[in-house]
């Protein structure tokens, strides 16, 4: 259970991009259902799931706001990408998760070949 | 005697600069800018209005965040205090002095004077700034002669960096935000 839990946050990277051209926001290959936080040319900062990705521009609903985000959360919102200076998305990497699993199960097991036995959680009430 | 005072000093830097770096919180990661590379270089004039905007959106970004440019004797004191003073004071929690947004702020900065260096070349038509009196390509001109005495190793450094950051600062006329158009 543990090596599952920190396998899944070991397998969660945020990485954020300023894209140069329409080109390069479509090699991100973000796709619906992608919940990403963009800060727009003008100075518009928006955290929404995205519902489409058409040739120029994300269609979206806004997300609960992160600190200095005007938007409530539930409304549309369409961002073209001649907009965007900012692109944030957090994204479940298999190769990442599969690293961190790997990680884990080396540790318990090396506690286990020096100890003897193997960790476990105490019961809970 | 002297070790001590120089030691006082120190600690009395390092806490002034972990107090600075606390007014410097990313809202989101902030991209370090990439320099111009040949491709960029046939831009179009509308390119090159848009790629500046985006440079001083993600350069905004940063200063909003509380990002601010280094001098060089801060960043002494702040190598200083991480490598003496810091794992004392940090505990069992080691603690350390991040550079306030420097390295992203900077390249922010270079990015876009680089760019408004090609806009110039291009003979492209200049924009209005929000400084008195002032257009992107005279905003340039001013920005280039801080930068001769940057270079020159002229002047006070926080002075330089002072007028540069309020050069760029007054760049873009931003449009108000609104219902987007069609």
């Amino acid at each position: 259970m543990l090596a599952v839990t920190l396998s899944l946050v070991g397998g969660c990277t945020t990485q954020s991009y300023a894209p140069a051209s329409d080109a390069v926001t479509r090699e991100l290959k973000i796709k619906a259902g992608d919940e990403i936080r963009v800060v727009t040319t003008r100075r518009e900062r928006l955290t929404f799931e995205v519902t489409e990705v058409r040739g120029d521009r994300f269609i979206g609903v806004t997300a609960k706001p992160h600190p200095k985000e005007l938007r409530p959360a539930g409304e549309t919102v369409e961002v073209a990408f001649d907009e965007l200076a900012v692109l944030e998305v957090t994204r479940f990497e298999t190769s990442g998760a599969a690293l961190a699993m790997a990680a884990v199960l080396v540790t318990v097991s090396a506690y286990a070949v020096v100890l003897g036995t193997v960790p476990a959680l105490p019961p809970g009430p | 005697m002297g070790s001590h005072r120089i030691l006082k000093l120190n600690a009395v830097l390092s806490i002034g600069l972990l107090l600075g770096a606390c007014t410097y919180q990313q809202s989101l990661q902030h991209p370090k800018l990439p320099p111009l590379v040949p491709i960029d270089r046939t831009m179009n004039c509308r390119q090159i209005d848009l790629a500046i905007d985006r440079a001083d959106t993600v350069r905004w970004l940063i200063r909003d965040d509380g990002g601010s440019l280094e001098t060089s004797g801060h960043k002494a004191a702040r190598y200083a205090g991480n490598a003496v003073l810091t794992p004392i004071i940090g505990g069992p929690l080691p603690m350390y002095i991040g550079d306030g947004g420097n390295t992203v702020l900077s390249a922010a900065d270079e990015r876009i004077r680089e760019l408004l260096l090609l806009k110039r070349d291009r003979s492209c038509s200049p924009r209005a700034t929000t400084l008195q009196g002032m257009d992107d390509l005279t905003l340039l001109v001013e920005l280039e002669a801080v930068q001769v005495q940057f270079d020159a190793g002229r002047g006070e450094q926080s002075e330089l960096f002072r007028q540069r950051t309020k050069l760029l600062d007054g760049l873009r006329v931003v449009p108000s935000l609104g219902p987007t158009p069609p």
